[in-house]
């Protein structure tokens, strides 16, 4: 029976066979079926983990972990754990995840697949870095482990490969070692985009830095925001996150609620309450995480769901490029409450469609308004990436055309020569349609 | 550290597994050192069970055996181990719908559901007995309560298992540190399961099944249904006249 699987930004709903093996060796592969895509935790907010009209398999079950050494701090677990569970067992043994996204809830084999970055990239890269064998299993039932000394090409492509190089049965990945579970946080607010370079300048031995904007502001006070460094204590005390939530967002949200005006009001409210400029200690939950202590938040958007906009420009175009999509955004009235900037390092994983390159991403949440309005947004904001030869991300796009993704990752000619011929999304459609 | 042995006759069944989770986060609470052993018919899948549990820290082996028959290894292994607790939570659900194969699968039925279980069952009870302490949990089913055309052979399997627990129950109640339960599962969503595609809202998920099962079994209860609305609808169901009943398709 079809059913729908539904990604993060709520927005794409088709119809596909579902299945959820409890073990690897319950996939069983039908070469006459051709639709086949990987779905983990549904954290990605676009397309790349779904299809239409295909074969869905959930990897929810698939997350036993394999190996750990706790001296040396590498994990080896199947791909459908997530960083949440990872770090359950490797904190308390004093270790943490060489890079981690703004969730935990994303799965080893998403976090592989999309090559995520988190706020420590100007340091150590995308999480490809820290990424030394995965294990794979094409459509025909072979399976190769892939790493730097074997099947290099295959690991560089399946590292940012969109799960199309064959299912990741496992990875083998290095863990960072901590000495507490406590970091200290450091909150600066910044007036404009001008400040907020020259204290990402000045914060370059931070570990871990990134920055909220407001972007409602214009004239002098365009990209005013905060700006947030942290790094992890040596107090010896470690304590676990707990799963527990706040608060959870029921399914049919009425999504009125989060309209321009709240979105200003919120925006003021979170660039002048008091902990905006401030030194405090705290856990890495709340660091790292913030957003996933609200259960589904993803339903604050409605049913109509939301976009999500993420694209990353070279450092010579980074102030231009940022100025020229601020400005887009309010030519349209589409404000965004979840907005972030980053500014990047020049990437080390070895992941060959990797979205990082040196200079400064913007993120930031688009609601799905009626009339096509934020889709004409968002094609609109894709024209001021390519004038500033920057990058958008797939594992948040939705909507991307095919000639943009072909001229941002290059390298897509080598992932489409070794993908799996079975192996499908929707994103992938979407970027292959000629 | 106390040393706590566990025993799962079903190494690799969804709920068996959920119900071992469930167990070792409440008896690490309680600073025990825990071995155990999964007795399964996959090597692979139990392979990867055993390593996955290695990496929690706990102490875990397997036996590898299709459950069609008694394996003497196994019975040995018993007889040699204090056994702390022990889970019964293979079977196997035939689809007594096929024509192809309908007698050797109910003749396969009876092996699995019933022939080794029963005999693995009182192994363990005989090794209880000597210890004088220890804790049996069966994994049954409310199909066990009411033939019905859609699965009896596995009904009437379940049915000689209640059958078979309770008289346990009665022989070993002069032992006050031995606790035989019996669960009665109602509509879980496992690899037994995962075959059914429409799933209504009185399906739960295994996890939710174990953390029930758990707290039942903690409570000593000798035979409770999980979840325990199935106890009225299997009720109901027996209390319907009989040419109501023969009308329903279930």
């Amino acid at each position: 029976m079809k059913k729908i699987l539904l990604s993060w930004g709520n927005i794409h709903k088709f119809k596909n066979e579902l299945s959820y093996p409890r073990y690897v060796e319950d996939i069983n592969f039908n070469p006459n079926k051709k639709n086949y895509t990987f779905y983990g935790n549904g954290r990605s907010y676009g397309d790349v983990c779904l299809n239409n009209n295909g074969d869905l398999i959930n990897t929810k079950f698939l997350k036993r972990i394999r190996f750990c050494d706790w001296k040396k701090g590498i994990i080896e677990a199947e791909a459908g754990i997530t960083f949440d569970e990872i770090l359950k067992i490797s904190v308390p043994n004093g270790w943490f995840l060489q890079v981690t996204p703004g969730t935990k809830y994303v799965t080893l084999g998403g976090a592989i697949a999309n090559d995520v970055h988190g706020k420590n990239h100007h340091k150590v890269g995308s999480f490809g870095s820290c990424i030394k064998k995965i294990g794979i299993i094409k459509t025909n039932g072979k399976k190769s482990i892939l790493s730097k000394s074997k099947n290099y090409n295959l690991f560089k492509l399946t590292i940012s490969g969109l799960g199309l190089t064959g299912f990741i049965e496992w990875a083998n990945i290095k863990l960072i070692p901590i000495k507490s579970t406590t970091m200290k946080v450091e909150n600066i607010r910044f007036d404009n985009l001008d400040e907020y370079f020259k204290i990402n300048k000045a914060s370059n031995r931070w570990p871990y830095t990134v920055a909220w904007f407001d972007n409602f502001k214009k004239g002098n006070y365009l990209g005013r925001g905060v700006f947030t460094r942290g790094f992890f204590l040596k107090d010896n005390k470690f304590k676990v996150h707990s799963s527990k939530k706040l608060i959870t967002i029921p399914k049919n949200f009425p999504s009125f609620l989060l309209n321009n005006y709240f979105i200003k009001l919120f925006n003021k409210f979170y660039w002048s309450r008091p902990s905006a400029n401030k030194e405090f200690y705290t856990h890495y939950d709340n660091f790292f995480y913030p957003l996933d202590k609200i259960k589904n938040w993803n339903n604050l958007y409605g049913e109509r769901g939301f976009y999500q906009f993420q694209c990353i420009f070279p450092e010579k175009f980074s102030k231009k490029g940022i100025k020229e999509i601020l400005s887009k955004i309010k030519k349209h009235k589409m404000m965004s409450f979840l907005a972030v900037l980053k500014t990047h390092k020049k990437e080390t994983s070895p992941g060959l469609n990797s979205f990082c390159i040196k200079g400064t991403s913007i993120a930031m949440d688009i609601a799905n308004k009626d009339g096509n309005k934020s889709y004409k947004l968002l094609k609109d904001l894709e024209k001021s990436v390519i004038k500033f030869n920057g990058k958008i991300y797939p594992a948040k796009d939705s909507t991307m055309s095919s000639k943009t993704y072909k001229k941002c990752y290059p390298n897509w000619i080598k992932l489409h020569k070794f993908k799996d011929p079975n192996l499908n999304s929707l994103f992938w459609k979407r970027v292959n349609k000629n | 550290m106390n040393r706590y042995n566990i025993v799962l006759f079903g190494g690799s069944s969804t709920i068996g597994i959920k119900y071992l989770v469930q167990r070792i986060k409440t008896l690490k609470k309680k600073n025990m050192n825990i071995s155990i052993l999964l007795i399964g018919k996959n090597k692979v899948k139990l392979s990867s069970e055993k390593k996955n549990f290695q990496c929690f820290g706990i102490n875990t082996d397997f036996f590898i055996s299709n459950f069609e028959k008694i394996d003497n290894k196994i019975i040995n292994t018993i007889n040699s181990i204090r056994l702390d607790e022990v889970i019964f939570s293979y079977g196997k659900l035939f689809n007594n719908e096929k024509k192809q194969n309908y007698l050797e699968n109910i003749r396969k039925n009876l092996e699995i559901n019933i022939q080794s279980k029963l005999l693995y069952l009182e192994t363990v009870a005989l090794r209880l007995e000597k210890q004088k302490k220890g804790t049996i949990v069966v994994f049954g089913s409310v199909s066990g309560d009411l033939g019905r055309k859609s699965n009896y052979p596995y009904g009437a399997a379940n049915s000689a298992l209640e059958n078979y627990v309770e008289g346990l129950q009665h022989k070993l109640s002069k032992f006050n540190k031995i606790n035989i339960s019996l669960i009665k599962l109602g509509f879980v969503k496992s690899n037994m399961t995962d075959h059914i595609k429409n799933k209504n809202l009185l399906w739960i998920s295994s996890s939710s099944a174990a953390k029930k099962i758990e707290r039942k079994v903690l409570n000593k209860k000798r035979k409770s249904y999980v979840p325990f609305f199935w106890f009225w609808i299997m009720l109901i169901l027996k209390s319907l006249p009989k040419f109501i009943f023969n009308k329903l398709n279930i």
